[in-house]
């Protein structure tokens, strides 16, 4: 998606246009005989016996189970409500995690204060808490967006801290002596200039958080795309719970394009960070 | 370290260090203990908040202390916690492995990569801990399993940050090698691609890594018997706070002496790069 597309690069002159969109066809085509591939690698490991088949349903059946669940409103309500848990836990990490993060990377004091606990908090893995939250908050949504707000947290703060520590001591002199209040700094200055790594952070943490919260939902039973995974399994109905797997997958993916889109929206202006993906 | 220090030339001949590392180590030492203080600090509160609760909900952070001890001391370290920690390694070293083999092909041979983007960005969204269930059902619930299922998940962020990595080297140092080395492929790859590919490459296994331990727990809670996350999860619904919370606290300090060795061999393989980080913004 970042990567430089291997598309020759085509003049923009007005007679090259058709050959532009041949090219761009040419590439979805790929796309889609790359998808088709996965598809047949699947079918064949049924057909092999690689995968059981009685327990691993076709490719075909997954699908239409897919659509008639998602026209009838149960497999849409599940993705709602794990949307919605994943909404409210990133939005809550956000909210924490930026300005504290900009805190510490700001106040060297402040960071070595904090150190310990976050170091000590950072790698404790989110769904060790599942057990903690269901006790804390029940079975209700505030479980969900507890842990995938904790879980979202860290890579938001770390990216916030980090960015403001790359900040180059240069513009802020430069602001403070262009006669910018501290405030101004931080708003015209400091926040601009983090914002690219806030919005790696953020991205990291978004794609995390899918997977915290279907994990809560398949450990706990609270509503949402885990649960009707368990559910659909106990009932016997493998189908569904592929199809529901198989949801879950388009929503992650739909996740990703999103907020890589806004990363380069936000940040296209700025080398490559070595944060990593995810 | 305020942001209005402005940056010296490091003295020739003397490795560049970054910002912060050239303190008066007095204060460090100072700044050390006050960090460690706030965290006794938070400890006291939770011992303090345990001890006037009258809910039943929270046990004093002494009695979770103890009997995190007595966990550690008897017959559930050799059959939770230690099976549970080898688990996630072993599964955490398979899918570095298949990541960065994968990596490198993907990242290396870009004519591959619009016919297997689609696949592999697909892929790698499906959330790993929905695959759990539905592989326990088809394979059954072994060690095998909850190894590659942790394999499994922690080979995306690996795959992804290889590949990546590659694909931002500079041609310079990729052309330099063909020069300068046999031009093999594997010459080119091992003597300038991948070493200037892996700090991105590293903060792929950091990530790896951390769910790796994330996995590690889900394939425990679900049809299992036996590991931490079993443990955990077992004591909550026998309403037995005080085991669980030595349950996450175990698990706590696991990932963070797991995160701590990583960093320590990152900065061993990073040495050189600290020093560049400087550089490149200056």
């Amino acid at each position: 998606m970042r990567s430089t597309s291997p598309l020759p690069t085509v003049p923009p002159a007005e007679r090259h246009r058709g050959r532009r969109t041949w090219f761009m066809l040419i590439h979805v085509g790929k796309g889609l005989a790359g998808i088709l591939g996965l598809v047949l690698l699947y079918e064949g490991a049924r057909a092999t016996g690689i995968l059981p088949r009685d327990t691993i349903p076709g490719a075909h059946s997954i699908a239409t189970t897919a659509v008639r669940e998602l026209l009838d409103g149960s497999l849409t309500t599940a993705a709602g409500d794990t949307l919605q848990a994943w909404v409210l836990g990133l939005a809550a990490a956000c909210a924490v995690g930026v300005p504290v993060g900009m805190a510490l990377g700001a106040s060297s004091w402040a960071d070595s204060l904090a150190k310990v606990t976050v170091e000590f908090l950072r790698p404790v893995p989110a769904v060790a808490l599942v057990p903690v939250a269901v006790v804390s908050f029940g079975l209700d949504i505030i479980m969900q967006v507890f842990l995938v707000g904790f879980a979202c947290l860290w890579p938001v703060l770390i990216g916030t801290r980090h960015g403001v520590r790359a900040i180059d001591p240069l513009m802020i002199d430069s602001a403070r002596m262009l006669g910018l209040t501290r405030r101004a700094v931080l708003t015209r200055v400091s926040l601009p200039a983090t914002l690219p790594a806030i919005a790696t952070g953020v991205r990291l943490a978004a794609s995390l958080g899918v997977i915290v919260a279907v994990a809560a939902e398949i450990v706990t039973g609270s509503p949402g795309l885990g649960q009707y995974l368990t559910q659909a399994q106990q009932a016997g109905d493998d189908a569904a719970a592929f199809a529901s797997v198989l949801m879950s997958g388009l929503l992650g993916l739909a996740v990703n394009i999103l907020f890589v889109a806004a990363e380069v929206r936000v940040a296209g202006w700025q080398q490559h960070s070595t944060e990593g993906r995810r | 370290m305020t942001m209005h220090e402005t940056r010296k030339a490091p003295p020739k001949g003397v490795p560049f260090r970054p910002r912060g590392r050239s303190r008066v180590r007095g204060l460090t030492v100072v700044r050390a203990v006050a960090g460690m203080a706030v965290f006794a600090l938070l400890l006291f509160a939770w011992e303090l908040a345990g001890r006037h609760d009258t809910t039943g909900l929270l046990p004093p952070f002494s009695d979770v202390a103890a009997e995190m001890a007595a966990i550690l001391t008897g017959e559930r370290l050799t059959t939770d916690v230690l099976p549970s920690v080898l688990r996630a390694l072993l599964g955490f070293a398979l899918g570095s492995v298949i990541g960065m083999t994968a990596g490198v092909v993907l990242g290396w041979w870009r004519r591959l990569d619009p016919w297997l983007r689609p696949p592999v960005e697909f892929l790698r969204a499906v959330p790993t801990p929905a695959l759990v269930p539905i592989a326990v059902v088809a394979f059954g619930a072994g060690n095998a399993l909850r190894v590659w299922v942790i394999a499994l998940g922690a080979c995306w962020p690996v795959l992804l940050n290889t590949m990546d990595g590659l694909r931002r080297v500079e041609p310079g140092y990729i052309d330099s090698a063909r020069v300068y080395t046999s031009g093999r492929t594997t010459a080119v790859l091992g003597r300038a691609a991948l070493p200037a590919a892996l700090p991105q490459i590293t903060s792929g296994l950091r990530i790896g890594l951390a769910l790796s331990l994330i996995l590690m727990v889900i394939s425990e809670m679900i049809a299992s018997s036996s590991g931490l996350g079993y443990l955990i999860l077992q004591s909550q619904r026998l309403y037995a706070l005080t085991p669980m919370y030595a349950g996450v606290l175990i698990l706590a300090c696991t990932g963070w002496l797991l995160t701590l060795l990583f960093s320590a061999a990152e900065r061993r393989a990073l040495v050189w790069f600290e020093g560049m980080k400087g550089r490149n913004h200056a």
